[in-house]
């Protein structure tokens, strides 16, 4: 007996007992198959909410009509009978499919073997449960028993396979025999596209229209916490679009009004046993020239903005799916566009969450600074942070809220050795609350620290990425951020010689380009303490990072207050490697 | 309210043109809405998946569908080849359609034969 069923999640209450039986058979018979609308629901007060998996599937006829029995492995109950924990229980509901006929009701649930749901049930007799209110008391959960409606607030749906069910859109995996996520696949990365001019609305240039196109695709690779990659291969016309030929294009379409932007993927599995190889063939996007549009720096009011539909549109050929969920309203990846907009330009945390999840960039170094708070008036932070690597760095910070939601991002460049020092609102561009996790491709440190406006109260520490920077042949600290201008700001330095004979150590004090701006030695015997203000040190007023090198094992602490000590932070550290 | 997948015949022959027409289908007397007409389409045979692709649509808005009538969700010429261009081996093909972005599927089989 083979089994199968048709996967349908919610119907709404319009029609009572409809029924539909569609046959598939091989003389020839062929139908088409839709959904139909059924009554549903149950009186019983009875019931149970289960988290569980689907084991098995068992459908036969009874009859006339065709009956399911999924066998449900209760990993946890929400409420009601806490008995039923551990245990496998029976869904018995209508529908499934046995040999080649296909029955199913739209009011009744549908299941797959693997498939993780958070379901409303009730007794039905000894061996058998039914879904209380059909199809609507079924939620699909992802792998991790987490709605995957809920996922959807993450920010971020992607594509998703199945051989008998087709193609769904999910944050997670909507079961353990579904392909995806639907990408890219390495070895075609940088991924060429062409751009056809052909039919460019008057009003705009090609050349615009180039431009603004190329922007689309750069917008996915400017965060460097993803590896996708896209190149411009020049313009090209006379190619169909939406054919599977490996042309990716960008083009102009005439169609009717149900669209703005619309963009076409071919998928291969790579191979059928590795659920993980389902990959993009090809990739071509479209605008619709039923509408106006406009390819400027600023988009009027009655037109679309090129760019903004255009990163859309590439979102999915990146592999990113729509969101309508309206909390992801100010996502590029949601589904409808406005005339004028052109916030869709810019990524936001959903955005960038989902293109690292299909494309993520290993970082060498990183830190998390666990708690941080501006809020621009009872709190202010400050980070500092230092190159503590031999060449240019990339440096990414990413802002998660306190659910872990990636909330922005924002990445800079920092020369070897330079200093980087910010008020945590100017790097996260508004007030922020949460978490940064610091990603580079070189070793760093940096430190963070917290006051109020009034320079009453202050907190920081120092802290380095993992694994932590060192200079071959010595020990050695690199202080991310001192500032000692003689007003404001006063800064100063404790050291000991940790070691069994006389230290010398230098102090290198580095500017925000990585500008070697002055030195100095000491010698300190061992257990010798040294202290100074950075002033003294450095001969004046200095604002940026000290690179700290000694033939023996040091500690030492930074502090730092203003004139009036009413504010004070500072920090200990410990030079690498240690003794 | 249904989604259908239409063909022109149930049987062809090895390289013909083979026309696929996908409507939503609203049979009621009220108006609905669709988030958006975005679908995945699959076409298996006895070797199992031998294309698939998804299409997605940015909107204005939600798609209404008036009643008692039908919109074109897409249309397209399967020219009887799998994914990688080869002609696919005589056998009966099942061309599946579900909307993405809502709970609608569809779909129907035909047969290509050696002629």
């Amino acid at each position: 007996m083979s089994v199968r069923t048709i996967l349908k999640k919610k119907s709404s209450i319009v029609f009572a007992f409809s029924l539909v039986i569609v046959l598939l058979s091989s003389c020839g018979f062929y139908a088409s198959v839709g959904e139909i609308e059924g009554a549903s629901g149950s009186n019983s007060q009875d019931f149970s909410i289960i988290i569980g998996e689907v084991k098995r599937i068992e459908s036969r006829w009874e009859g006339e009509v065709i009956y399911s029995y999924v066998t449900i492995f209760v990993a946890d109950v929400v409420s009601g009978h806490a008995s039923l924990k551990n245990r496998e229980v029976i869904i018995n509901h209508l529908g499934g499919g046995v040999d080649n006929v296909v029955m199913w009701r739209s009011d009744q649930p549908t299941f797959a073997i693997g498939e993780k749901v958070k379901l409303h049930v009730r007794q039905v007799d000894q061996e058998h449960f039914a879904v209380v209110r059909g199809a609507e008391g079924k939620i699909s959960l992802g792998n991790r028993f987490e709605s995957l409606e809920a996922g959807a607030a993450a920010g971020y749906k992607l594509y998703w396979y199945h051989t008998t069910y087709g193609w769904a859109t999910a944050t997670t995996r909507p079961g353990s025999d579904w392909y995806g996520p639907l990408r890219w696949r390495d070895a075609w990365i940088p991924v060429g596209h062409w751009i056809d001019t052909t039919g460019t609305p008057s009003g705009i240039t090609e050349s615009a229209f180039i431009t603004y196109v190329q922007r689309c695709y750069q917008t996915w690779e400017d965060d460097p916490g993803s590896y996708i990659d896209y190149s411009y291969l020049g313009t090209k016309t006379g190619v169909t679009w939406g054919a599977n030929d490996g042309n990716n294009m960008f083009v102009w379409l005439l169609s009717d009004d149900t669209w703005v932007g619309v963009c076409n993927i071919w998928a291969a599995i790579l191979n059928p046993n590795d659920y993980d190889s389902l990959r993009i063939n090809d990739a071509d996007v479209a605008l619709n020239l039923r509408y106006s549009w406009s390819a400027a720096e600023t988009c009027p009011s009655d037109k679309f903005d090129v760019q903004n539909v255009g990163t859309h549109e590439v979102g999915h050929a990146t592999g990113l799916a729509d969101l309508y969920d309206t909390g992801d309203s100010e996502q590029t990846m949601y589904g409808y566009v406005n005339y004028g907009e052109t916030k869709k330009r810019a990524l936001e945390g959903g955005d960038i969450a989902g293109v690292r999840v299909l494309y993520p960039t290993t970082f060498s170094y990183s830190a998390f600074v666990p708690h941080v708070h501006d809020d621009g008036t009872n709190w202010i932070g400050f980070l500092g942070l230092m190159n503590a690597g031999g060449t240019v760095s990339s440096v990414t910070f990413d802002f998660y809220d306190d659910n872990g939601v990636l909330r922005g991002s924002h990445s800079i460049s920092l020369n070897s050795y330079s200093h980087y020092g910010r008020f945590l609102s100017q790097i996260y561009g508004g007030v922020f609350i949460g978490a940064v996790k610091i990603g580079s491709n070189q070793p760093f440190t940096g430190s963070y620290s917290q006051r109020n406006p009034t320079k009453t109260v202050m907190l920081g520490d120092m802290f380095v990425s993992s694994p932590p920077p060192q200079v071959s042949g010595c020990h050695s600290v690199f202080v991310p951020h001192v500032h000692d201008d003689g007003s404001n700001w006063v800064g100063f330095l404790g050291l000991a010689n940790t070691g069994d004979t006389a230290a010398t150590i230098t102090f290198e004090f580095y500017d925000d380009y990585g500008n070697l701006k002055g030195s100095t030695a000491i010698t300190l015997n061992p257990n010798a303490h040294y202290g100074r203000f950075i002033n003294e040190i450095y001969g004046g007023s200095f604002v940026g990072a000290i690179k700290i090198t000694s033939d023996q094992p040091f500690s030492g602490s930074y502090s730092q207050r203003n004139p009036s000590k009413t504010v004070m932070l500072g920090f200990f550290f410990q030079s690498y490697p240690p003794a | 309210m249904y989604l259908t997948v239409e063909t022109k015949s149930v049987s062809y022959s090895s390289g013909e043109e083979i026309r696929v027409e996908v409507y939503f289908v609203n049979g009621a007397s009220t108006e609905i809405s669709l988030p958006s007409l975005s679908y995945g389409l699959k076409i298996s045979g006895p070797q199992g998946t031998v294309l698939a692709k998804v299409e997605s649509r940015a909107s204005l808005g939600p798609v209404r569908v008036e009643p008692s009538s039908k919109i074109l969700v897409t249309s397209f010429i399967w020219d009887q080849r799998d994914v990688s261009g080869d002609q696919v081996p005589q056998g009966t093909y099942t061309i599946h359609v579900n909307l993405l972005d809502s709970n609608y599927s569809a779909e129907t089989t035909v047969r290509i034969e050696w002629v």
